[in-house]
């Protein structure tokens, strides 16, 4: 389970984040939605601690994964990032074969065993729904594949190292509506594995994968409620506000 | 200054213009079929006949119209509302249709005119006509000003229309008793009851609607309907 509680964040003087307080259950999607700069990403990056290497910024509150405080002393951010991975809004796979950006993460954790290594790669490949497409081109660089296969590919190496978490910053706002499609039905299929978090700028995307929906507006979050709920009947009017396209 | 509408306001205003336009064409033809079957008059009976299929192309336009929409602006929220709404009101408001024509009909082909005539006011015909009119029009207005309160009012008539309708059936079941003769007519008169009877539920379902639209809340088989 994920936790926030009244969690505070800022970039020098701006106030990014103002006292967010939310629990995300295991096993669950959840969708961060808002406009623009309303500090979606930053809350989703606190979850695996990307916001440490941002000069200035400081944050207050609790941020707690799996009943431990993530910023509390002694936490080693390595074995955090094992536990929580991350996706990013541009595929970013390493110049290296298919099979070595997936393998990539078990080998700097010091995995050696050359079968295990094996397994893994093909058990991640297939859960990103990848395998099919790859299975013949192993040592292939990853930069031939196309765009909605690298982001796959993406998600494959960070589920590698069998994270409990998955985050994703926009996973598929760069990519077609095949690809997205794609990526959209994996996500559906690994929430049976993983707890899911996913930052979109797209409505239907968030109503679509996801179980719980936040919208985020001027650093607050706005409403915290059931996807099927946020999107018929949202509690709040900024919300309807925002979804309905008559925001601003 | 008021910010000017979004074209996808737009697109929805047009929408609940078509409705209106229809609503307003049904509660014509519900007017029209109670003036033709308390004066017995045959010619406005068929200008209701023949105005049904302006209701039914209505009904079709609507729903083209509201699938479109669907799929070209994916609506969320209170817009997804109205939609669903909508397409459901103007099915409601064609079957309401299909009743002022089932009545018109019953005008032109029964040839009971003289022997009902007396039992109309008894049977309080033009009352319950006229409750469901204001119904049909008070549900108008509910969605056109989109305001609930006057929902618990309408539904209160649609009880009226009820009792109004079980009393009939005693008064016609002892004029039947010394009138056997007649029993044609009797049950003539009351297929027309019936179909009133069934506009009131129709009209409790547009409401039903309304409500949803403008306060998510679902009334249909609910305890909160009472």
């Amino acid at each position: 389970m994920i936790q926030a509680k009244n969690v505070d964040f800022y970039y020098g003087d701006f106030h990014a984040l103002k006292n967010i307080s939310m629990e995300i259950a295991a096993n669950t999607v959840t969708a961060f939605i808002g406009p623009s700069g309303c500090g979606k990403s930053t809350f989703l990056r606190l979850f695996n601690r990307m916001n440490d290497m941002i000069p200035d910024t400081r944050l207050t509150g609790q941020c707690i994964v799996d009943g431990s405080d993530i910023y509390g002393k002694g936490v080693n951010v390595d074995d955090l990032r094992r536990r929580v991975g991350m996706v990013f809004q541009k595929p970013n796979p390493f110049p290296k074969s298919i099979f070595e950006n997936v393998a990539y993460g078990l080998r700097v954790n010091g995995i050696t065993d050359k079968e295990f290594i094996r397994n893994r790669v093909e058990e991640s490949l297939r859960s990103a729904a990848l395998w099919n497409e790859v299975k013949d081109k192993l040592k292939k660089s990853a930069f031939e594949l196309s765009g909605g296969q690298q982001q796959r590919l993406c998600i494959a190496r960070a589920m590698a190292i069998k994270p409990s978490v998955l985050l994703m910053d926009e996973p598929a706002s760069a990519l077609d509506p095949i690809s997205t499609s794609k990526i959209e039905e994996m996500i559906h299929e690994l929430k049976k594995d993983y707890t899911i978090v996913i930052v979109t700028h797209n409505m239907q995307q968030a109503a679509r994968v996801s179980d719980m929906t936040g919208f985020f507006m001027l650093g607050e979050l706005i409403e915290f409620s059931d996807t099927k709920k946020m999107f018929l009947n949202p509690d709040k009017q900024q919300t309807q506000n925002y979804i309905t396209g008559r925001f601003g | 200054m008021n910010k000017p509408m979004k074209h996808t306001e737009k697109e929805l205003l047009m929408l609940k213009d078509e409705v209106s336009n229809m609503w307003q064409l049904v509660l014509s033809q519900l007017e029209k079929a109670k003036q033709a079957y308390l004066n017995d008059d045959v010619e406005l009976a068929r200008e209701v006949v023949s105005r049904e299929k302006r209701v039914n192309t209505f009904e079709l336009k609507i729903d083209s119209d509201c699938e479109n929409y669907i799929a070209l602006f994916a609506p969320v929220a209170i817009d997804l509302r109205l939609v669903l709404s909508l397409i459901k009101i103007s099915s409601t408001l064609e079957r309401i249709g299909d009743f002022a024509e089932g009545i018109a009909r019953h005008v032109i082909s029964d040839g009971c005119g003289s022997l009902t005539k007396a039992l109309k006011e008894e049977l309080k015909i033009e009352i319950m006509f006229d409750t469901v009119i204001s119904m049909l029009s008070d549900s108008f207005v509910a969605l056109e000003s989109e305001n609930t309160k006057l929902s618990g009012r309408i539904m209160q008539k649609d009880e009226q229309v009820d009792a109004l309708y079980h009393e009939a059936i005693d008064t016609l079941a002892e004029y039947v008793a010394s009138n056997p003769s007649h029993s044609r007519c009797v049950l003539e008169t009351l297929v027309v009851m019936r179909k009133i009877e069934r506009v009131g539920d129709h009209c409790s379902n547009i409401v039903e609607e309304i409500v949803f639209y403008i306060d998510a809340k679902i009334l249909k088989h609910s305890k909160s309907r009472e």
